[in-house]
């Protein structure tokens, strides 16, 4: 398995491709991981740029530490995964739902890093952002805390889904991932405006979280946003070759890099006999 | 974890990669990726479904991928065989799938 240390902290890193530009993914909350990118679109990205996916602390393959899940720590642990990995060059950064969070964190505190932001069904954290997320982090405790959810997984939830729902439960009951999140500052769009990278976000019209966007596209100059009819939450499982025809459209009219390196496989990892 | 010692196929000096020999090394990598524990009594064929059979992980997948290049090296091009389906087809994958495309890279 391969893992650097970023911030202090082991991290799950899939280094698919070498080259420019880089792009880098970011998962979502809770149940998600690097796999979710890696089924949909990083292998066919990994043709055209550089692609580094990593598991966000806590989550995947990444240790889970008690604490350190700030917005801000969790843009630093991005930020170390680049730095270990020597990619020194400003990356795109793409973020699914609260990846876009991480992503937009790392465009207003380390623009120098930061080439361009792709979010999709990004959680923005603007005022009201907070409470959107207590109320599904809540949900999520609800049901994995309700006995007779517990014995339904036991009977039948096979081992996949409750090897998923023990390490939801982990990071619930273990670390101080929901107080952090919930204390972290909310984005102003006096912040959002100084972003000057390009940005491109792709919602879909039937989202719970449309309403972001339009916040989004209104207080960021650079942004591009498509709204992709009768699309929920889950484009990107449910639409990945429509999200990949968008993505790579926009990221082919992006300026080319100073210095451009070709787009080759990444070489393989030493073996390592940690195990997952 | 016969096809997994310095004297298996492809090494220097010995013999090419059979399917055989490939089936019973992504069946060792499977069981080091899930554990042999939850492997025990689940036998790996060809028409075995990675995602039905086994119940792998999606992560467990990724993790099997990299295995499979450190174990076969840079010929196997996994990410560019995934670069070409969509999320269904990789979600039914099977390991005769991922056995055919190891050893059309070894061979071609």
């Amino acid at each position: 398995m391969s893992e650097v240390t970023a911030n202090g902290v082991r991290i799950h890193v899939q280094h698919l491709s070498t080259g420019s530009p880089t792009v880098v993914f970011i998962h979502g909350l809770m149940m998600d991981n690097l796999s979710s990118w890696y089924y949909t679109m990083a292998p066919a990205m990994a043709q055209r740029a550089g692609v580094c996916l990593y598991d966000l602390r806590g989550h995947g393959l990444s240790e889970c530490p008690p604490t350190g899940y700030s917005v801000e720590n969790q843009a630093k642990d991005l930020i170390g995964v680049l730095d270990a990995l020597g990619l020194t060059e400003p990356a795109y950064l793409i973020g699914n739902s609260f990846g876009g969070i991480v992503a937009l964190e790392c465009a207003l505190a380390h623009p120098d890093r930061v080439a361009g932001l792709i979010l999709v069904e990004a959680h923005i954290a603007v005022a009201g952002w907070r409470d959107k997320m207590a109320g599904g982090l809540e949900l999520a405790g609800m049901v994995l805390e309700n006995d007779e959810a517990q014995i339904w997984l036991d009977r039948v939830g096979g081992r996949k889904l409750k090897r998923m729902a023990r390490r939801s439960e982990v990071l619930l009951d273990r670390t101080t991932m929901v107080d952090e999140l919930l204390a972290s500052p909310s984005l102003t769009d006096e912040q959002l405006a100084s972003i000057t990278c390009p940005v491109l976000a792709i919602y879909g019209d039937r989202s719970d979280v449309i309403g972001w966007a339009r916040d989004l596209a209104k207080a960021l100059p650079t942004c591009e946003l498509h709204v992709l009819p009768n699309q929920s939450h889950s484009v990107m499982m449910d639409s990945p070759a429509q999200l990949r025809d968008i993505v790579f459209t926009w990221l082919d009219r992006q300026p080319a890099p100073t210095h451009r390196e070709p787009v080759r496989p990444a070489p393989a990892p030493a073996h390592s006999e940690q195990r997952g | 974890m016969a096809a997994h010692t310095d004297t298996a196929p492809g090494q220097a000096g010995e013999a090419a990669w059979t399917q055989d020999a490939i089936l019973a090394a992504v069946a060792t990598l499977v069981g080091e990726v899930i554990g042999e524990d939850y492997l025990e009594g689940i036998p790996i064929t060809m028409a075995t479904s990675f995602a039905d059979d086994i119940e792998m992980e999606s992560i467990e997948f990724v993790a099997l991928a990299e295995r499979v290049r450190e174990r076969f090296g840079d010929k196997v091009d996994f990410i560019g065989w995934l670069a070409e389906m969509e999320l269904d087809e990789i979600m039914g994958l099977t390991v005769g799938q991922l056995v055919g495309m190891i050893l059309a890279c070894l061979t071609s």
